[in-house]
């Protein structure tokens, strides 16, 4: 087990032992391994997280494994590849080759392979084990043969990053560790986060890189959004598409709206326009309303007519107003239902509605027209053969599309309600504005930025 | 909140029961004392007290008008001008007033044609670091650390480090100079100036006081019309901008370098990257940001040569030839404030040191941990954040105690942090250059060829400058 800095610029020499060049950097590819796994696989389990979690983790079927290095000939001369098949042994000492046939053709780095070095030092990744976004420092290579599948091992894999700068690891980069006698570990040290927990980003690997991205997905969303706010725009946009559509939208929904649109920019439109699909239709209308006017009109000609009616349609209002916070997704049902009718026949409506404690009860004449109000309570409450309209609360309070998000807080505070209808001046049910919206107008600002701001 | 939402279901029905709603089809909610059956409590009531405490807050929207404007091409760009000025005025801190107010006093106009030169240097450099912000969404030690290693890293961490504990140190020492003014030995008022700024940034509430400083700080521009009132030779003041008159002698280089390191500080570039990436600035709408970032370098160097111009037409043509302590300094603002000349330079001066000791250790604090990979953030307490928060108190604490040594001759060392600053600047510049000119990271806006040979230019110049400088105070001595 040796550390990637332990390594790099140490001489490689022939088997007769003579210096043929020096260690520039490693390169390795991610091999998918048998499901069950070797030995020392399981035993890396054991040391790297403590929790049953680890094992329920599905991403331990890929091991990052060391296809060769890259030599480097000295000055003017371009750099080479040697494969790992070529190597007898690798230690602080420097590169043991098996043979003298080397192949000097300059290397090039082929998409799907990654330097360990170029690559990976110094580059930011997500620590799934903490949730958050980490630079690494060192890269810590184990040397203990892995069995891959029946027929193929790995002699030399990837175990983890190091991610903590200390004083040891500095001075290992420095190539200054032999001067004040720091060794390689015997052992992995603790606070290495072993590969299965990392995600790095593609945008690292100039020639592209598989990565994997399915592993953010056991995160949730709101995790997802922070760390998306902790990098750059260009990477929070890495991690966006790289999620399915819905968590991707549940995600964007949690992140602040100065940066969905920074993200959103960043994503093709076609992929953009699927997730705004998925988004609920009131954050999906702020979010278009602080594009480009050109960027959003094209998203909306992408999206489904549906949705994307409902948004042109809830664009129509200031984002600060009632109507501008509304959604357009509730429950509404007929006074003429009964109480048993209602439950059965809005299962679905149940399941994809934000707020679904009140429901509205509308005209069987004009069904825009809202009359009435019944609560999740009372479907419990009463008997199944109870008609809506001899339950429901008739005297409403409303808000009109125009009234400001101050106006909708207050009344929400004043009756002490989670949610109010919104509806027009012919008494037409619009769409429902939610206290977590609305809360917004009343928080101190500090409490909703997420990010300090310290430089604007 | 059960029991609470259970009374209040009995007693609604007992109200239904005895007032029956009236008219259902009339308007619904409108003015009847409505009372919801099923009331979960929320405590917004508490959270809009709040919010109404929040501060001090205009009635209305001043820039309202010209932002509904913006949507035609030019109405952003002139949106953009106020606050470029104010934030021009409010960029100079202490050590630039002492510099500028040094060099005007030392050599009168001599030195003009050096301001016009860093300025196009500053617009250069700024404007590298604000499209690097754009394109990359990133922080330039985040850049450094990722194309150049930890090695390089530690480096910039270093100068940075220096650099900034230097103008840190030297915000605390206008602190005194201020108080010594007023008539208050300066260990009796740093102090407290300290710990009130600690408080405010690691509470938060720094944003809200801020605006106060920059008020105090808009007295700066009593220099442009003390430069008018003085009534200069326009004529000479003309030529000097473009006559390169160099002085050959230790201290004139050393004005040079001070001129040069204050007006393109090492930290104004790591803060206009980050504040452009903060901000959330793309490609797309980089050009706004372009135009406020080299509007506001050449506002800020504007308002210098007016200070220079006042000093000179004031100080040096009445044969006062340096600036040593705060009282010189504010002499020049007697052409236009007379007796008050005191009290208007010291609301400047202590509310441009307040503005930037308040941002600077923060910025620093935030700087250094990005590059090195800790945790960071003012939300965080000490046990969370114990290098960022260290950091940041350890720097308000060496600022500070340095500033109260007594005897220390205050004017001398905000020139000499000056000096410090020009001195590292050029280690900064490469790697920014380097950077901003990197295909592989700013792919295709990275500076082209043109751009490229300017800016090296000015690195060059400035490390020559740095050089004989140093060269004449090792042959002086």
């Amino acid at each position: 087990m040796f550390y990637l800095s332990d390594v790099t610029g140490k001489k490689i020499y022939d088997p007769q032992g003579n210096v043929v060049a020096r260690i520039r950097d490693f390169v390795a590819e991610l091999v998918p391994a048998a499901g069950t796994g070797s030995k020392e696989a399981d035993k890396s389990h054991a040391e790297g997280e403590g929790k049953g979690e680890a094992e329920a983790r599905p991403d331990d079927s890929e091991v990052l494994v060391i296809k060769g290095l890259v030599a480097d000939r000295g000055r003017g001369q371009k750099p080479f590849f040697i494969p790992v098949e070529q190597v007898a042994s690798i230690d602080t000492g420097g590169v043991r080759l098996a043979t003298h046939k080397l192949d000097l053709k300059p290397f090039e780095q082929r998409p799907g392979e990654l330097l360990l070095a170029r690559n990976l030092w110094d580059k930011q990744v997500v620590d799934l084990q903490n949730h958050k976004v980490v630079r690494v420092n060192d890269v810590l290579i184990s040397d203990t043969p892995l069995e891959i599948d029946s027929s193929r091992q790995a002699r030399w894999w990837v175990r983890g990053v190091d991610v903590r700068l200390s004083l040891s690891g500095i001075l290992r980069r420095l190539h200054l560790a032999r001067l004040f006698g720091i060794l390689s570990p015997t052992s992995p040290p603790a606070d290495i986060v072993p590969w299965k927990y990392v995600v790095m980003f593609g945008s690292n690997v100039p020639g592209g890189f598989p990565v994997q991205h399915s592993k953010l997905a056991a995160l949730h969303p709101v995790e997802i959004a922070r760390i998306t706010d902790s990098v750059s725009y260009r990477q929070g946009a890495e991690i966006i598409s790289s999620l399915n559509d819905t968590l991707a939208a549940d995600t964007l929904e949690e992140i602040d709206e100065s940066r969905q649109t920074d993200i959103v920019e960043q994503i093709p439109d076609e992929r953009a326009a699927d997730i705004l699909e998925e988004m609920s239709p009131d954050e999906a209308t702020d979010l278009l309303a602080d594009l480009p006017d050109d960027k959003a009109n094209s998203l909306l000609r992408q999206m489904d007519k549906q949705d994307a009616e409902e948004i042109r349609r809830l664009l129509r209002y200031p984002d600060d107003t009632a109507g501008g916070m509304m959604n357009t997704v509730f429950v509404k049902v007929l006074p003429t239902q009964t109480v048993g009718e209602v439950i059965e026949s809005n299962k679905e409506a149940f399941g994809s509605a934000d707020l679904i404690y009140y429901i509205y009860v509308v005209d069987p004449e004009d069904e825009q027209r809202l009359v009435g109000i019944i609560t999740v309570r009372d479907l419990l409450v009463h008997d199944r053969g109870t008609k809506i309209g001899d339950i429901m609360l008739k005297d409403l309070i409303v808000v009109t599309p125009d009234e400001s998000q101050k106006e909708v807080a207050r009344k929400m505070a004043e009756y002490n309600l989670m949610a109010l209808p919104v509806v027009d001046d012919s008494g037409r049910l619009l769409g429902v504005v939610t206290a977590d919206d609305a809360l917004d107008a009343l928080l101190p600002e500090g409490w909703k930025r997420r990010i300090p701001r310290i430089f604007s | 909140m059960t029991e609470k939402a259970a009374t209040g279901r009995s007693e609604a029905v007992q109200a239904d029961r005895s007032d029956p709603p009236p008219d259902t089809e009339a308007a619904p909610g409108e003015g009847v004392a409505h009372r919801h059956r099923y009331a979960p409590t929320m405590r917004y009531v508490q959270a809009e007290e709040r919010a109404r405490r929040r501060g001090l807050r205009l009635p209305f929207d001043l820039l309202a008008p010209v932002r509904r404007l913006g949507r035609t091409r030019w109405w952003p760009y002139v949106a953009l001008m106020g606050p470029g000025i104010v934030a021009a005025a409010a960029g100079d801190d202490a050590g630039g007033i002492a510099t500028y107010a040094s060099v005007g006093a030392m050599y009168g106009y001599k030195l003009l044609w050096a301001l016009l030169l860093v300025t196009v240097s500053l617009v250069l450099v700024q404007e590298m670091c604000a499209r690097m912000g754009a394109v990359t969404g990133k922080g330039l030690s985040d850049l450094i650390r990722e194309q150049f290693g930890v090695g390089w890293t530690l480096l910039v961490v270093l100068i940075v480090l220096i650099a900034n504990t230097g103008v840190t140190t030297s915000e605390f020492v206008a602190v005194a100079a201020v108080a010594n003014l007023l008539g208050v030995p300066g260990w009796l008022a740093v102090p407290p100036v300290a710990f009130l700024i600690w408080w405010l940034v690691t509470r938060g509430s720094y944003r809200k006081v801020e605006r106060v400083f920059v008020l105090l700080s808009l007295a700066l521009f009593a220099y442009v019309a003390a430069a008018f009132l003085a009534r200069p030779d326009w004529g000479e003041v003309g030529r000097s901008f473009v006559t390169p008159t160099i002085i050959w002698e230790a201290s004139g280089l050393q004005i040079l370098v001070a001129l040069i390191g204050t007006t393109i500080t090492p930290y104004m570039q790591l803060m206009v990257q980050s504040s452009v990436v903060e901000k959330g600035v793309t490609p797309t709408d980089y050009k706004y940001t372009r135009f406020d970032t080299v509007f506001g370098a050449i506002m800020s160097d504007v308002i210098a040569a007016f200070i220079i111009i006042a000093t000179a037409a004031t100080l040096h043509a009445q044969g006062q030839t340096s600036i040593n302590t705060a009282a010189d300094a504010a002499r020049a603002l007697e052409p236009v404030a007379g007796p008050w000349a005191a009290l208007l330079f010291s609301a400047g001066l202590l509310g441009a040191s307040m503005l930037a000791a308040g941002v600077l250790p923060l910025a620093t604090a935030y700087s250094v941990t990005e590059a090195l990979g800790f945790e960071k953030g003012v939300n965080l307490s000490f046990e969370e954040a114990p290098v960022f928060m260290g950091l940041f108190t350890a720097l308000v604490i060496i600022g500070a105690a340095i500033a109260m040594i007594p005897g220390l001759p205050l004017f001398a060392v905000l020139i000499a942090v000056q000096v410090l600053n020009g001195a590292l600047l050029p280690v900064l510049l490469v790697f920014i250059v380097r950077l901003a000119g990197n295909k592989e990271i700013m792919g295709r806006y990275a500076i082209g060829p043109v751009y490229r040979v300017f800016a090296w230019a000015t690195v060059v110049v400035i490390t020559v400058a740095v050089v004989l400088m140093f060269v004449t105070m090792i042959m002086g001595t």
